[in-house]
């Protein structure tokens, strides 16, 4: 088959026993990788009736696996109750897999497309079984319906007719939300009954014939390596079967119960080479970010003139850690090293970052690593790295068997990578009722971005600009940034460094905070306390302050408070975002 | 290694581990019942959370030589179908999203309710304090453990 432009289409085709298959194909630059076609499917209407959805995105509790086969539904006119979900493995022909915050937005435009296609072909086929025209015949319910002759055909008994036709280029999609019959209600999640039942098959619950468990030992200092060990108590616990270093800085306990690899570690002897970051700590870390705090700023959002602001001048400084994410579900994976091929399963974000890592890992070409997604106990973005994969792989391949690798929770807080710390020095201009007239942030942290590899944009990452639009929106502010450069500690936690590891820790344990990047999570943290602390808007919710603070919203401003028309969260984002237009 | 005879959802099972292994550990690797989770290892979380003489536990801190004899239940057998009336009114809520702490807190929930099948609401707020969802669902969690009453 010859290499086709990067760009997206359609195909369709009958799979032997399939029925009707829409495959859906999503360019995607793999690294060196050329794309040729091969039939995927997005979708697969079964003789039987049943619908199967291909899920291209990692079910970690965002609701996935139930919102995008809906999207699809919908312009399939489908029975909601016909639906069934597979998920796909890591592949070359659904386009960047990487589970994040936009699945809905990114998969929206081709869900909608196959499901639309799917259903444009099962009335033409439909209309020809008939000898109808096809414009009196229409989709309702799985079923394509003839209503002045009271003709029915299913779309199971439509399917192996349909895929014999051609593919509409441009099928008509719903243009009106009010037209929706499924997308915009209540639809009780898929995945509910096997998470309530606890049948639900997690990471950390997959088992394959003969596998061991896993766990390492990995330098309590990160950047250190191991310099010695000595596994002689180790071995002595019952069903330890392997001791023995899988990298420079990690020591894997290998054994038939996850109980009896701990025993195993904590029983490991291992002197350190603890390396270049032995006497960091947090006291100079903070030093560090603060005296960075005088260095050039690059200005993220800067409003009216706050040289000209006057009035009773108050400072705060805070200070925010480094954060594990801490997923409710530790780290995990299954690996099983094969000689020339490896199969890996993991609650991941990034499939095809597994896999592609895994094979630079292991020595093999990524074609023959094969990469199956669990359900994931949480993300977070800690999911966004995927060291547990490649510790898996490399733990495989030492001992040639199957094996499962896990982070304790201790593992997860002193291994992990973390969302970076960050120092924040604000000011603020009060008015005689202690309102913010005047408003400056300064922002100290390393870039995760720029950590990644990703080029700097004018001294800065452009994604931080990005998030820095949304702020309180007072008349004179300035909101600037200093990126500084990321301890050395900090650039690859874990205790594997593959070519493609992902250093991105976008995440937080704030909780209760914006639904939105890290970034601003950090920064409405410190303004917010500062805020409340400082000023008179002390005691009203964020959201108040935020509609309070727009200058460009006549009526509504310091001078007329009026809580009771405001629309607090979850709308604060839409609704910040229009004022600030 | 001894041998320990354990009580687990009404039929006997054998295990050889050592004495000091928890609990959660003998169900997941021993006996493959992996409807039980591990979350910390320190009973700071109760995902493991299973009933022994119908009481919640934190079965990751429960070593299995105190348990020998006693009635253990898990997820497993907590209802034949997946249909406690508490994992009724969790369906009902839709309460899971990534629903890794969620059987933890069903166990619990239904140890809860046994005890004192009409808890107020700062009776369930209490009981179930001690099971963190990393998702946030507590106001469904609350509201289902209130629907199971």
């Amino acid at each position: 088959m010859s290499p086709l432009s990067r760009r997206e289409f359609i195909a369709a085709g009958a799979a032997a026993g399939a029925g009707l298959v829409i495959g859906f194909y999503l360019p995607h630059k793999g690294p060196g990788r050329e794309e040729t076609f091969a039939p995927n499917a997005y979708l697969k209407i079964a003789p039987d009736g049943k619908i199967m959805v291909m899920l291209t995105r990692s079910e970690m509790g965002q609701g996935v696996s139930t919102s995008l086969p809906m999207i699809l539904a919908e312009e399939l006119e489908a029975d909601w109750k016909q639906i069934v979900v597979e998920q796909a493995g890591a592949s070359t022909l659904y386009g960047d897999q990487s589970t994040g915050s936009a699945s809905v937005k990114s998969m929206w435009d081709p869900l909608r497309k196959a499901g639309a296609s799917a259903r444009e072909m099962l009335i033409s086929a439909a209309a020809v079984e008939w000898g109808l025209p096809r414009s009196a015949c229409k989709a309702e319910k799985s079923t394509v319906v003839h209503s002045s002759s009271n003709r029915r055909a299913t779309y199971g008994q439509l399917a192996v007719k349909a895929a014999t036709l051609p593919v509409p280029t441009d099928p008509p999609l719903k243009k009106d939300a009010k037209d929706y019959k499924i997308v915009g209600q209540r639809v009780p999640r898929l995945d509910t009954a096997s998470k309530v039942a606890g049948t639900a098959a997690f990471g950390i619950d997959f088992r394959l014939p003969g596998m061991k468990h896993a766990v390492l030992a990995r330098c309590p200092v990160l950047g250190g390596k191991v310099e010695k060990f000595d596994d002689h108590e180790s071995k002595k616990i019952s069903g330890v079967s392997y001791v023995g270093r899988i990298s420079d800085s990690a020591v894997a306990v290998v054994a038939d119960s996850v109980w009896g690899a701990m025993e195993g570690r904590r029983s490991l002897n291992i002197t350190w080479d603890e390396g270049p970051n032995r006497d960091l700590n947090s006291a100079a870390i903070y030093a560090g970010l603060k005296q960075s705090a005088s260095d050039k700023a690059v200005t993220l959002y800067s409003a009216g003139d706050i040289s000209k602001a006057f009035g009773r001048r108050v400072e705060g400084e805070y200070q925010l850690p480094f954060m594990a994410h801490a997923p409710m579900e530790a780290g995990n994976s299954v690996a099983h090293f094969r000689g020339s091929e490896c199969e890996i399963w993991s609650p991941t974000q990034v499939p095809q970052d597994v896999r592609d890592s895994v094979a630079a890992a292991v020595g093999l070409d990524p074609d023959n690593v094969k990469v199956n997604i669990t359900y994931l106990g949480g993300g977070f973005g800690r999911r966004l790295e995927h060291d547990y994969a490649v510790e898996a792989a490399l733990v495989s391949k030492a001992i040639n068997g199957p094996v499962q690798v896990l982070w304790s929770r201790e593992d997860d807080m002193r291994n992990s990578t973390y969302r970076p710390a960050s120092y924040h020095r604000l000011s603020a201009m009060l008015d005689g009722r202690g309102w913010p007239i005047s408003f400056s942030h300064r922002i100290v942290m390393p870039s995760i971005n720029i950590q990644k590899g990703f080029p700097a944009d004018n001294g800065t990452d452009a994604e931080v600009k990005d998030e820095a639009s949304f702020t309180y929106a007072f008349p004179n502010a300035v909101i600037d940034y200093v990126m500084t450069e990321t301890q050395p500690r900090f650039r690859w936690a874990g205790c594997v460094r593959p070519m493609r590891y992902r250093q991105d820790s976008r995440a937080s344990l704030f909780w209760t905070s914006w639904r939105t990047q890290a970034d601003r999570i950090l920064w409405s943290c410190a303004s917010t306390c500062f805020l409340k602390m400082k000023t008179s808007t002390a005691g009203r919710p964020p959201a108040f302050v935020v509609c309070c603070s727009s200058p460009r919203k006549k009526g509504v401003g310091a001078s007329r408070w009026r809580p009771a028309t405001i629309r607090v969260s979850p709308r604060l984002d839409r609704l910040t975002a229009t004022w600030l237009r | 290694m001894p041998e320990f005879t354990l009580r687990v959802n009404g039929g006997e099972r054998k295990v050889d581990v050592s004495p000091d292994t928890p609990l959660l550990w003998v169900l997941r690797d021993t006996l493959q019942l992996t409807g039980t989770k591990f979350g910390c290892g320190l009973g700071l979380c109760g995902a493991c959370t299973v009933h022994v003489e119908g009481a919640a536990r934190r079965s990751c801190s429960t070593p299995v030589s105190q348990v020998v004899g006693k009635n253990i239940t898990t997820t497993e057998g907590l209802s034949a179908n997946g249909l406690h009336p508490v994992q009724q009114a969790w369906i009902a809520e839709d309460v899971p999203q990534c629903g890794y702490c969620q059987v933890g807190q069903i166990m619990q929930a239904a140890a809860l309710l046994t005890k004192t099948p009409q808890p107020s609401d700062d009776q369930i707020t209490e009981a179930m304090s001690g099971n963190i969802c990393r998702c946030g669902t507590y106001d469904r969690i609350r509201r289902a453990a209130g629907g199971a009453r």
